[in-house]
């Protein structure tokens, strides 16, 4: 047996592990790394979205720095810190009584990161946009897509959908999406050339198409809007392939403009006498509840038609009960789990009908920067209250002394 | 340093994965209709909003240059050549796919040159192609195409860049000539305009809709996609200027004093707005019951009130004397809405007729219409639904007409069928206008001058077909005839003192098919716009 495995040794390198892990110079390190990372965030947001920013810097592996340098993005970074102030803040910190507040304002920044990390897996965002009197039981996303493959079984939809995150392999190759994990359904297609902005052309209108031509039209590729996120429409080739019958090929286009024109046309393929549809559309989600608006209100600033004011009166629907709530400017209304934002409105120019425009996220840590603004108060409280009462009995030891 | 610090160093700089090619269906989640609302079996077009092109571009040939007939089908879809020299030519191509560098090396190749920098083609000398700020090419030498080499040759090439298309005008020839006329081609291509019911000019950057029509991200908002209208030959476009409420704007040719343009819904009212135009020219305002008998003129698909006023015109702080404005408004719930033409008073007048037929052929969008054979077509601006995009006057109300079996439309509400007529798609409306389909002989030119004639005007030449607006009718290129007469028929014996004919007719298939319309001129001009998308949804009958 080496020594290396010796309980012994064992504990060494496990002391020394900590030791690196948990020093003061490290986590010093990674602080200052990560003002250089918000910094060059912060400038990257000149030519790009904060979606953008926040996807390149903040949730990424690797980060584009300055001269064509690229260094470690957020979730390597914020994986070491906590790394950092488990080991050191935690787990090297000797467990007694002295040390109580700063075992607790490091509990407190862990529960911070933490939140930061279940945000970042678990949180969704999207919004839904009602005339008066529409309700609506779905909301769909700013930025992300996803191809939806549908069936119409009588009054029922049966959708099975794979995430555009998952095609990234797409946009200058291809992805072959299988029918469910357990084969459910008896074909697979192949994704191509998928653009994150572009418009849709008869091939007749140009020459030197440079892009598949289907069915007499193709897809003209346009300048991604960077910083605009939201207003690129992606666009994506596929092909149906199943066991037997030949592959089946079409052009798929996400555009929309909610709530006036919803994209609610599959493209419709056979396979095995069955009929499916497959569309891109913004990622969709379902809401627990119907949002149903009943009345949008507008106050403007005197003698023009800038909002001074604008709010939405609501009524949530739920399990046969009416709820009647108000939403406004930072009077979201919060419920199952999701909050409900006034984010802006928009008017019809064919008859001039308001419609208003709610933000919708669902966020499982929504609550806990909160809760750990508390606990990293109550440890900095108990540390400094036990040093600050240290010095007043030095002081007063001091001054007995002197007498 | 430790080789645990190094170890983690390593891993902070790990590049992430690489994309996969293999994906996975999620699980499969059951939905009712009505939380997902389907359309099934939509066509192609109806699914991707593809319109069929239906780019017009309309130029004034300048003095030396003569027109000749457009070839899209080898890229010339504007085609001149220097009078009597045939070895110059000069044409537009609209939309050349490639990019800018590959057609630039392309230019350049041709006169067996090396192409330019990025940095060179921006410092070319400028020029506006189209409405959009290009670059002007001058080479000359030895110029081979199509495998021929021709010395002492040069080409003048005018070229701008819309995303990845470019569209460009070729002047090519001999040296001498191509000089000669260098000036007369800046001003041929400054003269081209695209136009045309369901064209808009191309737009220099990305104006995309998002997921919703806010004010943050809002849909395709400019102007030019809002609204559409067919521009008089003598009226020519400027951008439009929404800041100013100006939605589309247009000024006379030559004419820099004059300016005509459309605002939609302003507040206020109707009564303040009539205050204000007859305050411009220092009038007091008549009763209610002289505005209301005054002329109706169409506008934006609803029946709107023609104002005529003349004298000093006073805007913006400056007096004008012997000025005269035309306006024609709309009002719709204390919405008002205008297209108003003001200039010097003679040159106003002259051009009445063109105003009017401009406020006839605006429409909201790029509308929409529905046949019996499909639901396509549909090419409209992301604030427009697909059921409301057609303008009132022309619900998607379709049917066949009865003795019409080869054609359909969409008919407007009130049209009425003409009964056991033999011509197709024959309607009557009004006080005695009527409209139909027709099919004749393949001579274009010659039955539009006999239709010229029958409201006595004088005819025209083959070159005029090509400057002539077009519109859509069972292809892209039906020209539009809109006269206004005397009518003599020669054949019905019909006769009418103020008659107004507008007529679509294009040559398929080596018949001439045309949709004409005519009856006194008021009645023709309201309805000018539900004509333009009566033509547009005709289709043969599956």
């Amino acid at each position: 047996m080496s020594d290396l495995l010796k309980p012994a040794a064992a504990s060494s390198i496990w002391r020394s592990v900590l030791a690196s892990l948990g020093s003061m110079k490290v986590a010093v390190v990674i602080l200052l790394y990560l003002g250089i990372l918000v910094f060059a965030g912060t400038i990257a947001q000149i030519d790009m979205s904060a979606y953008d920013v926040q996807k390149r810097y903040f949730e990424s592996w690797t980060a584009p720095l300055f001269f064509g340098l690229h260094g470690p993005g957020g979730l390597p970074v914020m994986a070491m810190l906590f790394l950092t102030l488990v080991c050191g803040g935690v787990l090297r910190v000797r467990w007694h009584k002295g040390n109580l507040g700063i075992l607790v304002a490091h509990m407190g920044i862990l529960l911070l990161l933490l939140a930061g990390y279940v945000k970042y897996q678990f949180s969704i965002s999207g919004m839904v946009a009602l005339f008066e009197t529409e309700s609506s039981q779905n909301f769909v996303s700013f930025h992300e897509w996803e191809l939806a493959v549908i069936q119409q079984d009588g009054l029922a939809v049966r959708e099975r959908t794979v995430s555009a995150d998952e095609l990234d392999g797409a946009h200058d190759g291809y992805v072959m999406v299988g029918g469910g994990a357990h084969g459910e359904l008896p074909f697979s297609f192949l994704v191509h050339h998928w653009l994150d902005n572009c418009e849709p052309q008869p091939a007749s209108s140009t020459v030197n198409i440079r892009m598949p031509i289907v069915d007499g039209a193709y897809l003209r590729p346009l300048d991604t809007n960077l910083r605009k996120r939201e207003v690129n429409i992606a666009g994506c080739y596929v092909e149906v392939r199943a066991a037997t019958g030949p592959v089946q090929k079409a052009i798929l286009w996400g555009f929309e403009s909610r709530p006036m024109l919803f994209n609610d046309a599959p493209w419709v393929f056979e396979v095995a006498g069955q009929r499916y549809g497959l569309m891109l559309r913004r990622k969709t989600w379902q809401l627990p509840f119907t949002l149903r608006l009943d009345q949008f209100k507008k106050q403007d600033h005197p003698g023009s038609a800038m909002a001074r004011d604008f709010s939405s009166y609501v009524t949530v629907q739920e399990a046969g009960r009416d709820l009647p709530v108000r939403i406004f400017m930072n009077n979201p209304l919060r419920r199952d789990g999701h909050v409900v934002y006034q984010t802006q409105f928009g008017q019809d120019p064919r008859n001039k009908r308001y419609y208003s425009v709610f933000e919708i996220g669902r966020n499982p840590s929504d609550a806990w920067p909160e809760w750990s603004c508390y606990v990293i108060a109550v440890g900095l409280l108990l540390h400094f209250g036990r040093k600050l009462l240290g010095y007043i009995r030095a002081q007063a030891r001091q001054r007995a002394g002197a007498l | 340093m430790s080789s645990v610090k190094i170890s983690l160093l390593v891993l902070f700089f790990a590049a992430g994965c690489r994309p996969s090619a293999v994906a996975e269906l999620g699980p499969e989640v059951v939905l009712s209709s009505e939380q997902r609302k389907l359309t099934w079996d939509s066509s192609i077009n109806g699914r991707l909003l593809i319109q069929e092109p239906v780019a017009k571009w309309t130029s004034e040939t300048p003095a030396g240059f003569e027109s000749l007939p457009p070839a899209p089908e080898r890229f010339r879809h504007l085609l001149w050549q220097v009078k009597g020299e045939p070895d110059t030519e000069c044409y537009l191509t609209a939309g050349v796919a490639g990019g800018l560098n590959a057609n630039v090396a392309r230019w350049f190749g041709q006169f067996d040159k090396p192409t330019l920098s990025a940095s060179a083609i921006d410092a070319l000398p400028a020029i506006t192609v189209l409405g959009i700020q290009g670059h002007l090419l001058e080479l000359n030498g030895t110029y081979t195409t199509s495998g021929k080499k021709r010395n002492g040759f040069a080409m003048l090439l005018a070229f701008a860049v819309d995303g990845d298309l470019v569209t460009t005008v070729k002047f090519t020839g001999p040296e001498a000539l191509v000089e000669r006329h260098k000036a007369a081609f800046q001003s041929l291509v400054g003269s081209i305009r695209a136009t045309g019911v369901g064209f808009t000019n191309p737009k220099p950057a990305n104006n995309n809709a998002g997921p919703t029509a806010g004010p943050t991200a809002g849909p395709a908002k400019s102007s030019s996609a809002e609204f559409s209208a067919v521009s008089p030959l003598c009226f020519e476009e400027l951008p439009p200027a929404p800041e100013r409420f100006r939605h589309l704007l247009w000024r006379v040719k030559g004419e820099p004093e004059t300016e005509c343009y459309l605002t939609v819904g302003v507040g206020g009212g109707l009564r303040a707005n009539i205050d204000r135009w007859f305050g411009q020219f220092g009038q007091s305002v008549p009763d209610a019951a002289v505005l209301a008998a005054s002329q109706q003129v169409s506008l934006l698909g609803k029946v709107g009130q023609l104002l005529e006023l003349s004298g000093t015109f006073t805007a913006a702080g400056k007096a004008r004397e012997g000025y005269s404005m035309l306006l024609v408004y709309t009002v719709e719930n204390d919405q008002v809405t205008t297209l108003k033409f003001t200039g010097a008073k003679d040159v106003v007048a002259k051009h009445k007729d063109e105003f009017l037929a401009l406020s006839g052929s605006i429409t909201a969008g790029l509308a929409t219409v529905k046949t019996t054979a499909d639901t396509e077509v549909v090419k409209q601006p992301a604030s427009l639904a697909p059921a409301e995009a057609t303008p009132p006057k022309v619900a998607p109300a379709d049917h066949k007409n009865e003795g019409s079996a080869p054609f359909v439309a969409a008919v407007p509400k009130d049209w009425q069928p003409k009964a056991n007529s033999s011509k197709a798609l024959h309607y009557s409306f009004g006080q005695g206008s009527e409209i139909y389909l027709g099919q004749l002989g393949n001579d274009l030119l010659a039955n539009i001058n006999v239709w010229r004639g029958s409201l006595g005007q004088p005819p025209i030449e083959a070159a005029d077909l090509v400057t002539m607006p077009k519109v859509e009718l069972l292809g892209p290129d039906a020209v539009l005839l809109d006269i206004t007469g005397k009518l003599e028929d020669p054949f019905t014996g019909k006769k009418l003192d103020d008659a107004r004919l507008l007529l679509a007719a294009g040559v398929r298939d080596g018949t001439l098919v045309f949709v004409k319309c005519l009856g006194p001129a008021s009645e023709v001009l309201a309805q000018r716009a539900a004509f333009v998308q009566f033509c547009e949804s005709i289709r043969r009958a599956p």
